[in-house]
């Protein structure tokens, strides 16, 4: 710890000095945007070229960059997009924004990959991956459907929790150690159907960062990742929207401008061209976007007259409005409203869902004054009901007000500082039973303060060396809910059954503070530029969690909960320190790193021995926390240009636990070690109509608890276990396909379409769920029909293995249309 | 028609999605799962000590289990007592020469053959007045299925049920034994509790013993369950059947293990429900399952008599 205090006043040191460093200078600031559709571009380049002193736009697309006196050519960089050069006199701060186009000759050859175009070895951020969207909508899909989660799958890294589970695992972390956020708010259960799509309708969402190690200290209350999504603003100048049908689900989006611009023609005929273009037109002070998915699958039951009152099937609405109010002000109101429903007639219903809205300002105080005040409410619950026996709902509720200022102190240093204040209230599970004389289970509902502050210098030593320091503060505050709330102290037994001993009882007034839990959490990271082409990256982080889910199995299921920090949940603890090399080929064409990553974690949760932990008022008897450590090499080539681009991630990792209570005490591997995971994933463009795409996913089978021996306990026969996760899964790999054709061009056409088709597991691999042991069952029908293949065996106690597995091959089709 | 085709569709898209399932051939235990089996019993009671030890066997093969004949077994504890066990029959080993346990001594067990060499040690708890105080038949009207009506009063009810031979007709009316066990403990002790029928360890009804247990004062009584699943089965005592309540007196770790034992039994773990696991045991080598159980007795018997109505 003197350390780390040590480290901090060196660093305030240099960042002092750095501010004393004042000669004449002046701020050029503004926002580079899209110019076909004003979408602000993130992580755009600005470099004054006489001095190569350089920045990049934030999240919000805004830059600045202070230079002495002088005249400057200043250039944008922006992968896949035209650059532009203006020559500025700055003698004065100035505001300038830049709008640049996509290049139109290399757009058949260049992805548009939306990234700075040697991010990999400049930026300073490492264990960074920024999703492809455009390489997402050309790769196979299941059921057509393309899915944000399902490419943060494919990254050296992450781990799928299985087939067709939305569920993912990054670094050894568990799933609920993953802060997913949509436009900046946190999104509790990311997936429809039960993990087969995440919530995200891919057609409106403009950028997706995965933050695996060396996390900014903006972001916090996670151990191992964050994804952050951000939905596009909606175009200012013309309208568009689209419209695409699959066999999972149908979707469509709108967006445009509020104002004239949108019922104006916005094309015309170029008789010169012989093409039709846009209208240049100013872009409009405010836009929208809109947009909504819904299956369509449910509708099968209707044509079975006794099954017409089923229904099964999933809705998203996404709605965003962005407001210039004026060169300094911008307002967005972003929502997501999201419901998956199961429902069987009027006896049974089951339905889940999230619902996020989000209150954006964007104020620019002055030229190196950057704010975004963020309101934010997330909600996440979920409801059964079995007609006149029992409804059972559950739920998360946030409230969150957080304000981030970034400060451009100089070209060698970007202060970033913030804070967040975060009300949550959570609702374990209310059981309530409709049956007189039967009692009702209701879990106390439980409330917490969840703020934090922050703050961080991204400093430049040399033109070599960059670093990034800072820390977060994390506050996190356990109040009792509006109703008060009761605790016990348990007898420490060590063992689930039917021994639970109340010692002493605990009771708390409405909204009475109960406990704080105060966790720093340092962050540091830093570059070296070897060459203009490579360079190595270290980092290291400290991650604090204080909200935990609570999963049965190992795949979250809509019916896991969540529940805060307490004094038997104690806050999750994770310090990972990471370093890569990295390198850039032939003209930043290919992109390669090597990561090796090691990560100690505290107070991970697990589970004693057959805990249950569903509508259990003493579940801290069956929590049990302790110590975890991932470690491992994550090896990952990119290739960004040219018809065939593609990527390949390998990892090499090893993620264990130790628990007390659990395993007899001793290490095991965690349910997300994977030794070997290799993702290949590639698009070739065969002609200007066709592109073809593939992706293939090895990992090391998972480790499972399984009945593996039988022994006798007196006469009695029982099943004996591995250890804890003791047994490995056969691995998992497959093979998906897909064929995408592009509409023809034809001059005056003003909309164009894509019609994919999608093989999911080509080769038909049984990929394995699970496997579960049951009695061993015949093969062999009787002839009077009264046993059939798959009945258990009659008069035997033989058991045998099965495995389950979700999905054979799947051939899908999908049509998109856009205008 | 067209809709019978329809809902085979549905069927067939229902199991290709959710269903879809193959029978493993090869699986084989993991290098984790213990491979031995040790039970052992030292009591207070000169005639209850013994060592069982056999072979962990592959879930799926459905061969006797293999009993190891070829084992050293050697129990000492802190009292002086030390006594090689010699082989009795199939993998049950004995004691060379009468002697009782003391409550309170620590009790080692040494077992040790080609293969294995394991030490497994209990504490025999240290219970006062560790006697059953009564036990008595008691006729009880309401059916042994309406366990929301069940009897509650002073002392520990042990709600065994048995229903007299005019009865069964019916089954609706029932007796039962009022088990006073251990009522004056001022303290939580750990029993591990057989019932017999006419000397013969009675097991079928024991599912519906361990439920009701869960609702007495005490807590904590324990047995293990029938093998298999399903309702509880009622066996009724006939008038005339001598019942025998044999009471264990085990240690907080011990019950722990048969507590889990029973859950494991129950509650098997699975891909959306807490993994399962073996339960924590005395023995020094995770190789081997199983349990050193260092327990005081206390038994009494009692014979049913056709009382009637009351």
């Amino acid at each position: 710890m003197i350390q780390i205090v040590r480290m901090y006043i060196v660093l305030a040191f240099l960042f002092l000095a750095n501010l004393l460093w004042a000669q004449k200078k002046y701020t050029i600031s503004g926002y580079i945007k899209d110019n076909k559709n004003g979408e602000d571009l993130i992580g755009a380049t600005i470099i004054a070229v006489e001095t190569k002193q350089a920045t990049s736009t934030n999240a919000y697309g805004f830059f600045s960059l202070t230079l002495t006196e002088g005249t400057y050519t200043i250039k944008t960089e922006y992968v896949g997009y035209k650059s532009i050069e203006k020559k500025i006199n700055l003698t004065q701060n100035i505001t300038q924004n830049f709008n640049i186009s996509e290049e139109a000759i290399l757009t058949e050859e260049v992805l548009v990959t939306e990234r700075k175009v040697d991010a990999n070895v400049s930026e300073l951020k490492m264990s960074k991956v920024e999703m492809n969207m455009g390489q997402l909508k050309k790769l196979p899909a299941l059921f057509g459907e393309p899915d944000i989660i399902k490419l943060v799958q494919l990254q050296p890294g992450v781990v799928s929790a299985g087939e067709g589970t939305g569920a993912f695992f990054v670094r050894g972390g568990a799933a609920d150690q993953n802060l997913i956020l949509y436009d900046e708010a946190p999104v509790y259960d990311p997936s429809h159907v039960g993990g087969l799509l995440s919530a995200f309708n891919s057609s409106i969402v403009k950028s997706s960062d995965l933050y695996k190690g060396g996390i900014p200290a903006n972001y916090g209350g996670r151990l191992s990742s964050v994804l952050d999504i951000r939905s596009i603003d909606g175009n200012n100048r013309r309208p568009e929207g689209g419209v695409s049908i699959g066999l999972l689900a149908t979707r469509a989006n709108i967006q445009g401008p509020i104002g004239p611009q949108l019922f104006q023609n916005h094309r015309k005929f170029n008789d010169s061209t012989g093409k039709l273009e846009f209208i240049e037109r100013a872009p409009a002070k405010a836009s929208f976007m809109l947009s909504a998915r819904r299956s369509f699958v449910g509708y099968l039951f209707q044509l079975q007259p006794n099954t017409r009152n089923n229904d099964v099937y999933f809705y998203d609405i996404n709605a965003k409005v962005n407001y210039n109010i004026d060169a300094k002000n911008r307002v967005f109101v972003s929502g997501y409203f999201g419901r998956d429903v199961l429902k069987f007639g009027t006896a049974f219903t089951f339905d889940w869902g999230n619902s996020t809205g989000t209150v954006r300002w964007n104020h620019i105080f002055n030229s190196k004054l950057f704010s975004n005040t963020t309101f934010i409410v997330s909600n996440y619950d979920y409801s059964l009901r079995l007609n006149n026996i029992f409804t059972w709902t559950a739920g998360i509720f946030e409230q969150n007000i957080k304000q981030d200022f970034t400060y451009y102190i100089n070209p060698k240093n970007t202060l970033t500082f913030g804070a967040n204040i975060a009300y949550r209230q959570f609702q374990p599970g209310d059981f309530n039973i409709l049956i007189p004389g039967i009692s009702s289970i209701n879990l106390q509902r439980l409330a917490a303060y969840d703020n934090a502050i922050y703050i961080s210098n991204k400093q430049e030593l040399s033109p070599r060396i960059s670093i990034e320091y800072g820390a977060r503060l994390s506050i996190f505050s356990n109040v009792a809910s509006n109703k008060g709330n009761t605790f016990y102290k348990y007898e420490d037994l060590n063992v689930t059954g039917n021994q639970i001993v109340k010692k002493e009882q605990y009771d708390y007034a409405a909204n009475q503070h109960i406990q704080t839990f105060i966790n720093p959490e340092p962050r540091l990271s830093g570059r070296y530029m070897l060459t203009p082409s490579s360079s190595v990256k270290a980092s290291y982080n400290r991650m604090v969690q204080n909200v935990h889910q609570i999963v049965s199995g190992i795949v979250p299921l809509p019916t896991s909960f969540w529940l805060p920090s307490t004094q038997y949940l104690k806050p999750q603890i994770a310090d990972q320190v990471a370093g890569g090399y990295f390198k850039n080929f032939r003209d930043n064409m290919f992109e390669f790193s090597v990561e090796g990553f090691y990560k100690y974690m505290q107070n991970t949760v697990d589970f004693v021995d057959n805990a249950n932990v569903f509508l259990n008022p003493d579940l801290p008897v069956y929590i049990k926390q302790g110590t975890g450590q991932s470690y491992g090499a994550e090896l990952f080539l990119i290739k960004s240009k040219g018809k065939f681009t593609g990527q390949i991630g390998y990892t090499l990792s090893w993620a264990k636990r130790q628990v007390e209570g659990v395993n007899q005490n001793r290490e095991y591997f965690s349910t997300y070690d994977r030794r070997h995971t290799l993702n290949i994933v590639a698009t070739y463009e065969i002609s200007k109509r066709w592109t073809l795409g593939a992706t293939f996913t090895y990992q090391t089978g998972r480790p499972v608890s399984l009945a593996t021996g039988k022994t006798q306990i007196g006469d009695i026969p029982i099943n004996v276990y591995s250890d804890r996760n003791g047994y490995r899964l056969p691995d998992f790999h497959r093979l998906d396909l897909s064929a995408t054709l592009k509409s023809k061009v034809k001059p005056r056409r003003w909309w164009n379409s894509e019609l994919t088709f999608s093989v999911y597991n080509a080769y038909n691999r049984k990929n394995p769920f699970t496997l579960i042991i049951q009695p061993k069952t015949t093969d062999v029908p009787n002839t009077d029909g009264t046993v059939a293949p798959g009945d258990p065996i009659v008069g035997t106690q033989e058991t045998e293995v099965v495995l389950i597995y979700a999905f054979p091959v799947l051939p899908s089709v999908s049509y998109t249309f856009n205008f | 028609m067209k809709s019978m085709k329809l809902y085979y569709t549905l069927i067939i898209v229902a199991v290709i999605l959710w269903s879809c399932q193959m029978k493993v051939n090869d699986y084989k235990p993991s290098d984790s799962t213990p491979k031995w089996t040790v039970e052992g019993l030292v009591s207070d009671s000169t005639d209850m000590h013994y060592v069982k030890i056999s072979k962990v066997i592959n879930v799926t093969e459905n061969v006797p289990i293999p009993t190891i004949n070829n084992a050293q077994v050697i129990v000492s504890g802190t009292d002086g007592i030390i006594d090689t066990f010699k082989l009795s029959s199939e993998g049950i080993y004995l004691p060379s020469k009468l002697w009782k346990g003391t409550p309170g001594a620590t009790y080692n067990l040494y077992v040790s053959t080609p293969d294995i060499n394991i030490i497994g040690s209990e504490t025999m708890p240290n219970y006062a007045n560790f006697v059953i105080d009564s036990l008595n038949p008691v006729f009880r009207e309401k059916a042994v299925q309406n366990r929301v009506n069940s009897p509650s009063g002073p002392g520990s009810y042990n709600d065994l049920f048995f229903t007299g031979k005019k009865y069964i007709r019916t089954g609706d009316s029932v007796f039962r034994v009022r088990l006073y066990a251990l009522k004056e403990l001022p303290y939580r002790v750990n029993v591990f509790s057989y019932l017999y029928r006419n000397g013969v360890l009675w097991k079928p009804n024991s599912r519906y013993f361990i439920n009701n247990l869960q609702e007495v004062p005490i807590n904590s009584f324990f047995i293990l369950p029938p093998p298999g699943d399903g309702p509880p089965q009622f066996v009724h005592f006939l008038s005339g059947d001598t019942v025998t309540v044999l009471l264990q007196g085990i240690t907080d770790r011990c019950f722990a293990y048969y507590a889990g034992l029973n859950q494991v039994l129950q509650f098997d773990g699975g891909l959306f429900s807490s993994p399962a696991g073996n339960p924590i045991n005395n023995y020094n080598n995770p190789n081997v399952f199983g349990y050193f159980k260092v327990a005081r007795i206390a038994s009494k018997k009692v014979v049913v008599r056709d009382l009637g109505k009351q």
